[in-house]
């Protein structure tokens, strides 16, 4: 499926062909530890079992920032 | 998966129990209140300053002390210090002074530079042959500003966001380079109340994960840009952050364990160790210090004599 992704340490917004369900498979995908990430599915919090759609927009935003 | 107590979505869980972010919110400032009032952390008629650095942690602790200062009987004024890292720090100044205007709160700012003398860019230039780290230099003139601007903004005490996976850092970093007054100094309220010169620093967030502080930033719409700091990579505090998060993913609640078997030995051990420290004012600028001259004064003796040895 495609989805649009938004890393916020990327700062850019892409389109990603994704080959898993969830965003638990995403993060894992992406090399992203779940408890340093959180995901927002369509400008909603969601927990890492949420099933992601075709043309979802998916920002992750890092726990850990700043100095 | 939905929330253990209404039919909403679920944005976070822990230990079985599952929130939506009505609940999570509820779920969040609880425990904030009852660190305050275990900790006995803010009285009725106090003026808190916020000590905010325009990232998402301590923007959320201003939100939230805001938000509840009728109901503590508290003034809340924010405090913000600009080292003067080009590309980080104004970055989240911008954000932070719009937050303050629209949530109509009053915001102090002060800077190295009108300070020391230098931005700590400038300094660390200067210092680029000595062995200071930036953190050093940034933490004792930081701090050193924090206790000067609470006395001239007659602040009762200060408010620091630091949550728990800080204080786990901070307390291996303490063991790591062994500063043990340090180490027996932490938890969520330090220092000593009317002590001439020191003003008490409190830390409401202190059992909040850096996780949690995040969602509850973002349920209330505070989105500071994400920034880190460029000096922290390949600092050690930068390394063990990672690597304790390493471990979190393979122990989940090994932050949690280890911050509660602290405060539990801390008072044992307290008792034990502590030296009574014998406090003196600083020959150049009068600050409290355990030292003749404090080291945020040696520190600008040292740039001020490199400066002037190269001109």
């Amino acid at each position: 499926m495609k989805i649009k992704l938004f890393v916020e340490r990327e700062g850019r917004e892409r389109e990603y062909e994704f080959n898993g369900s969830t965003v638990r498979d995403l993060l894992n995908e992406l090399g992203f530890p779940e408890s340093e990430f959180i995901v927002i599915v369509n400008g909603k919090i969601v927990l890492s079992n949420y099933k992601l759609k075709e043309g979802d927009y998916v920002e992750i935003v890092d726990v850990v920032s700043g100095g | 998966m939905k929330c253990s107590f209404c039919d909403r979505d679920a944005v976070y869980c822990k230990n079985d129990i599952c929130y939506c972010e009505k609940h999570f919110i509820e779920y969040f400032e609880k425990k904030a209140f009852d660190t305050i009032k275990k900790y006995t952390l803010i009285d009725e008629g106090e003026r808190i300053g916020v000590a905010v650095s325009g990232g998402k942690d301590s923007i959320s602790l201003l939100y939230f002390l805001n938000k509840h200062s009728e109901n503590l009987g508290i003034e809340v004024v924010g405090i913000h210090i600009d080292e003067g890292i080009k590309g980080y720090r104004d970055i989240l100044t911008e954000y932070l002074r719009n937050f303050a205007k629209k949530n109509n709160i009053y915001l102090r700012i002060f800077r190295f530079k009108d300070v020391f003398g230098y931005t700590l860019d400038e300094a660390l230039k200067i210092l680029k042959e000595t062995s200071i780290k930036p953190c050093t230099i940034c933490g004792i003139w930081r701090r050193w500003i924090m206790n000067k601007a609470a006395r001239e903004l007659e602040l009762d005490k200060i408010a620091t966001a630091h949550n728990m996976n800080d204080e786990v850092q901070t307390l291996i970093l303490n063991v790591l380079e062994g500063n043990f007054e340090d180490f027996l100094r932490s938890g969520p309220y330090v220092g000593i109340k009317n002590f001439d010169g020191f003003v008490p620093r409190i830390k409401p967030f202190y059992f909040h994960t850096e996780k949690e502080t995040m969602i509850y930033a973002l349920i209330n719409g505070i989105r500071a840009p994400f920034a880190e700091c460029p000096y922290i990579v390949g600092q050690i505090r930068h390394i063990v952050r990672r690597k304790l998060y390493k471990i979190e993913n393979e122990l989940p609640g090994f932050h949690e364990t280890l911050l509660y078997n602290y405060l539990d030995l801390l008072p044992k051990i307290r008792e034990k160790f502590r030296k009574k420290i014998v406090i003196n004012r600083c020959k150049i600028c009068g600050e409290p210090t355990s030292r003749d001259i404090c080291r945020a004064c040696e520190l600008k003796l040292k740039i001020d004599n490199i400066v002037s040895t190269k001109k």
